[in-house]
């Protein structure tokens, strides 16, 4: 009996401990270098802070922490922090971008415990956040995805759909350059329902007809966010249109770079010149656009986009007017900024 | 019988004492965790999981398992939603047909296992999960829904005194669980019929039916977490069916003390493995814990339960044979 007791105290001994050791490691973990002078340059929503001007918390909750697009959303959350003394900041977020439910436990928490002074959420689901922070007394800040709540103050980002129209657009002046007559465009998606993935469609679709082009909205394909689930798809389009298509856009890089190199694995006549956009522009696609393999994709500003959020939070703590919409901007990397793009990610130092 | 209850209060004494240390520790990391808003916080987050386990436990002590709930209520939820779209305002009739829909899933799953002889539950709730997953987006129109009324939300929005109204009927779900379980023939014909199947048919127990109460259980468990996650969240969305809902359910019933070998699990043991794994996410969150490590923390914690569960096991069956050894001697 004892002996029970004590081996089911070390186990749980074992796991406190893990917590423990992964809450200091995670705290230490603060990037380093951090060019701040572009993100200060473009910082025109607010004036920076004065730093010790008070000493402020922010919470920060990401849509995961485990994707490329993240951690520079972290950086860049952390290098305001590293820069200004007073102002800490606690980044956090679920396993995965449809952890829809972790993220509302973590908000929730966090709420509840009243250790923050101000909060920037990048929602999951928009209509779940305004839910849970109706009637918050502390200022609230929306990143990345707009929340429409009354209590949400300001949003910095680039919305989705901006992005994604912008990028379709240069996709269509991309396909009339390579010498397509007649512009058909397919998109293969990320998870049905999700509301990122729905905003960058209705982007693609705006963007597609709005310049020419026509959106087969009756063909677009489900790929749940996923490489393999891609090539499939790619496989499938290539069945149904063996004439060939003009513009491959997809919901992110992955599955983008792998329909490309489906298609030119199997190296049909048709797919020759196909244009296959992506989204994100993260270094891997970057990489594979300067080498030829993707024709290019839209990279949304994250580190830019975080620095910024909390640069507007500490002016409103600060007693400051700040703006109800705070642009980061976006880029549409091609393979002649490919190399400067994947030079300023580096620069990150993540 | 009196050492076989013994060895049940010890089997949950062990998840109990985890629990316990893993909030002291909690307490003094963060001087946030032991205030009376987070303790709500936590006890608002187990009710999901707690209400799944309930019918993901019926499911293991019978050596089944439902890998169903999690879409199951994704799919109520969404119904739900479609309705309200629809422009339905009335709560009472919504909860209604919210239950019937997820009573009626884990009937099907029941039947597909008692009366179709579908082999492991494991293949047929599999291939519910996937049908109910698709059938949510398709109601919905693959949309995001809110504005349900606040009936309907109550379940999983209302508070007394801030104590959330949810983990209320958790607890009320659960006493009766365990008096059906413990005190009553049909609790008994559950454990006998996940101890030995041959044996229960013999004794006269209509095995087939009382697998398909525990199905349909399951599923009208389901049907209420979909009402407590409408009302905690103010949306339905279809895309939630593949979150792993199911898993977080198994976990919750494996820490407390069940086997997938059937014939054991208690309600007790089952809600505080819930209160760990919603204490472990809780903590995580307040300490800013990278999600990377919080996956692996709470697999560890997963593999040392069962870890535990085997090697109390094996010391039992040492015991017996000695006790069995000297009686012979």
């Amino acid at each position: 009996m004892k002996k029970r007791l004590f081996a089911a105290l070390l186990a749980g001994a074992v796991a406190v401990s893990m917590v423990a050791c992964g809450g200091s490691g995670s705290g230490s973990s603060s990037s380093s270098s951090a060019p701040a002078a572009d993100a200060a340059a473009t910082g025109e929503a607010a004036a920076p802070a004065e730093a010790g001007d008070g000493e402020y918390k922010i919470d920060v909750i990401c849509k995961t922490l485990s994707s490329e697009y993240w951690t520079y959303i972290q950086a860049g959350a952390e290098a305001y922090a590293k820069e200004h003394p007073g102002v800490t900041v606690d980044v956090k977020g679920p396993p995965s971008e449809t952890s829809y439910d972790e993220q509302m436990n973590m908000i929730q928490t966090d709420l509840g415990s009243g250790a923050y002074d101000g909060y920037i959420i990048a929602p999951l689901q928009a209509d779940t956040v305004k839910t849970l922070i109706a009637g918050t007394d502390k200022p609230i800040m929306a990143l990345d995805s707009r929340i429409d709540a009354p209590e949400v103050i300001s949003f910095i980002g680039t919305g989705n759909e901006e992005a994604a129209k912008a990028g379709a657009a240069a996709a269509v002046e991309a396909a009339k350059a390579a010498g397509w007559k007649e512009i058909k465009c397919i998109e293969i998606a990320g998870v049905q329902g999700d509301g990122t993935n729905t905003a960058r469609m209705n982007g693609y679709i705006a963007g597609i007809e709005e310049n020419g082009g026509d959106f087969l909205e009756d063909e677009v394909q489900y790929a749940d966010a996923v490489a393999d689930k891609a090539v499939t798809c790619m496989e499938g389009i290539m069945s149904n249109h063996p004439e060939g298509v003009a513009i491959i856009c997809a919901n992110n890089d992955d599955m983008a770079l792998a329909a490309a190199n489906k298609a030119a694995e199997l190296g049909l006549e048709g797919y020759k010149n196909t244009i296959f956009l992506g989204f994100d522009g993260q270094i891997p696609a970057a990489q594979a656009i300067l080498d030829g393999k993707m024709t290019m994709s839209t990279a949304q500003n994250p580190y830019n986009m975080a620095y910024k959020a909390v640069e507007t939070m500490v002016a409103y703590l600060n007693g400051e007017q700040v703006d109800p919409v705070v642009d980061s901007g976006y880029t549409i990397i091609t393979k002649d900024n490919a190399q400067e793009h994947i030079d300023t990610l580096n620069s990150y130092g993540k | 019988m009196k050492n076989s209850k013994l060895g049940g209060l010890s089997s949950y004494l062990g998840t109990l004492g985890a629990l316990l240390i893993l909030c002291v520790v909690l307490t003094i990391a963060s001087p946030n965790f032991m205030t009376y808003s987070n303790i709500m916080s936590v006890l608002k987050q187990t009710s999901f999981t707690a209400l799944l386990s309930t019918g993901m436990l019926l499911c293991l002590i019978t050596a089944g398992i439902d890998l169903s709930v999690g879409a199951n209520a994704t799919f109520c939820a969404c119904i739900l939603g479609m309705l309200v779209k629809g422009g339905m305002t009335n709560p009472v009739i919504l909860i209604i047909i919210a239950l019937v829909a997820g009573t009626c899933i884990g009937l099907i799953n029941g039947t597909l296992l008692t009366r179709l002889h579908l082999p492991h539950p494991f293949v047929s709730t599999l291939g519910m999960k996937n049908f109910l997953w698709g059938a949510a987006l398709l109601v919905t129109g693959s949309q995001m829904i809110s504005g349900f009324p606040n009936g309907v939300m109550a379940l999983g929005s209302a508070t007394i005194g801030g104590f959330p109204v949810s983990f209320i009927v958790v607890v009320i779900i659960y006493v009766i669980m365990h008096i059906v379980l413990t005190r009553t023939a049909l609790g008994r014909s559950i454990y006998c019929a996940g101890g030995n199947m041959e044996a229960t048919r013999l004794s006269g127990i209509d095995a087939a039916n009382v697998l398909t109460f525990c199905y349909a259980l399951s599923g009208f468990m389901a049907a209420i977490a979909g009402l407590v996650s409408v009302g905690r969240s103010g949306i339905c969305n279809g895309a939630n069916a593949i979150q792993p809902y199911d898993t977080d359910a198994i976990a919750s019933c494996v820490i407390g003390g069940a086997s997938f070998m059937g014939g054991k699990g208690t309600m007790f043991g089952t809600i505080i493995g819930a209160l760990v794994i919603a204490t472990l996410r809780n903590g995580f969150t307040l300490l800013s814990v990278d999600s990377a490590v919080q996956n692996m923390v709470l697999g560890l914690v997963i593999i040392g339960a069962v870890l535990l569960d085997v090697t109390r096991e094996s010391m039992a069956a040492k015991a017996r044979r000695k006790e069995a050894a000297a009686k012979a001697a």
